[in-house]
């Protein structure tokens, strides 16, 4: 009887023993998986455009002299850009550079440095409405757009998380995703799209508050 | 054969539970009571093996022992070692919310693989516990 229960304890911990062998193994080759992504490509250099008009943008406003503005609103909306752009910078998809591999491990630590949040967008586009009335078409649009972007980014984040995540008790039914090109592609057009629309927010500020009739 | 498996396994686990008792200093909290549980399992087991070393009738000369022993403590080693040079993948943590903004904070193996480790060191310790009265 005994010799039984020794040898169902020792199968016990064999099987065990094989299970997160089998998981490790599994784990170990499904992050070693790769693509390529150019960071030298058009994207990258339409971002990299985009910030350098914004630094201007976000000069001028600095500069603003005989503005329709208050103090106070004008230093709200200086913070913000400043922000913004602190935001943009530590983007670690700016520090690439040429052709490069990304695995998993720098999707999870892209999207960790992630901290563009178009929120602040709304706040603004609400603040210059008190200024000209007509921004109010653009508010609700702004509104959905960011709560759009918010959960889709989410999602994406999400995503990359769960994947490489080491789910010992589910792992075969756990999440696999890899990352693929137009993983990083996502995360570049993101980074795009926000940088694009500050600029644009920039751009309105300076109309509404004065400098481009000057 | 039987010699060289009962040395590399008991080093591996002296090495293991060496590394358990120092990730008491920085382990989740959800983890918390897993972690205890199986860091006083080795204990246990280690206390045992001390016992053993010396004895001539030792468990330590059993094949099967040797065997699960080696094999255990390895995978054990694998996971503490993933862990250690990956501080972005808590390994076998469960999907938590809380935690998946702070990956920082949860450097230490969490849930899943320490109830895996316990259960594989609890049949170790049983198997130890029952063959040590057969031989007597």
């Amino acid at each position: 009887m005994k010799k039984i229960l020794l040898n169902i304890i020792f199968g016990i911990v064999l099987c065990v023993f094989g299970y997160l062998l089998i998981a490790n193994i599994l784990h170990i080759m499904y992050l070693s998986k790769y693509d390529y992504f150019d960071f030298d490509s058009k994207p990258m250099a339409d971002i990299k455009a985009n910030i350098k008009e914004l630094e201007s943008n976000i000069e001028k406003i600095s500069e603003l002299n005989n503005t329709v503005f208050t103090e106070e609103d004008l230093k709200t909306i200086e913070d913000n850009f400043n922000n913004s752009l602190t935001n943009i910078k530590e983007n670690k998809l700016l520090d690439y550079k040429g052709k490069q591999k990304i695995y998993l491990k720098d999707l999870f630590s892209l999207d960790q440095t992630n901290n563009l949040s178009i929120s602040e967008n709304v706040s603004m586009l609400k603040l210059l409405s008190n200024y000209d009335s007509t921004i109010n078409n653009y508010l609700k649009v702004y509104t959905y757009d960011f709560i759009n972007s918010a959960y889709n980014s989410e999602a994406n984040i999400q995503e990359v998380i769960r994947s490489y995540r080491y789910n010992t008790l589910d792992y075969f039914n756990a999440i696999m995703g890899e990352a693929t090109n137009t993983r990083i592609l996502s995360r570049v057009y993101n980074l795009s799209y926000y940088v694009v629309k500050e600029n644009y927010l920039a751009e309105l500020v300076l109309e509404t508050g004065g400098a481009s009739n000057e | 054969m039987n010699k060289t498996f009962k040395y590399i396994g008991n080093i591996l686990f002296v090495i293991n539970a060496i590394t358990l008792f120092s990730f008491f200093t920085h382990i989740l909290d959800f983890s918390f009571i897993k972690i205890t549980t199986c860091s006083i399992i080795v204990l246990v087991l280690l206390i045992l093996e001390i016992i053993e070393f010396k004895k001539k009738d030792s468990i330590l000369n059993d094949r099967k022992y040797n065997i699960i022993m080696l094999l255990v403590n390895m995978i054990v080693l694998v996971i503490f070692l993933r862990d250690r040079f990956d501080p972005l993948m808590p390994l076998g943590s469960i999907i938590d919310i809380a935690s998946e903004y702070s990956p920082s904070s949860s450097g230490a193996f969490a849930d899943y693989n320490a109830i895996f480790i316990s259960i594989m060191y609890v049949g170790i310790l049983i198997y130890n516990i029952l063959k040590k009265d057969r031989i007597k």
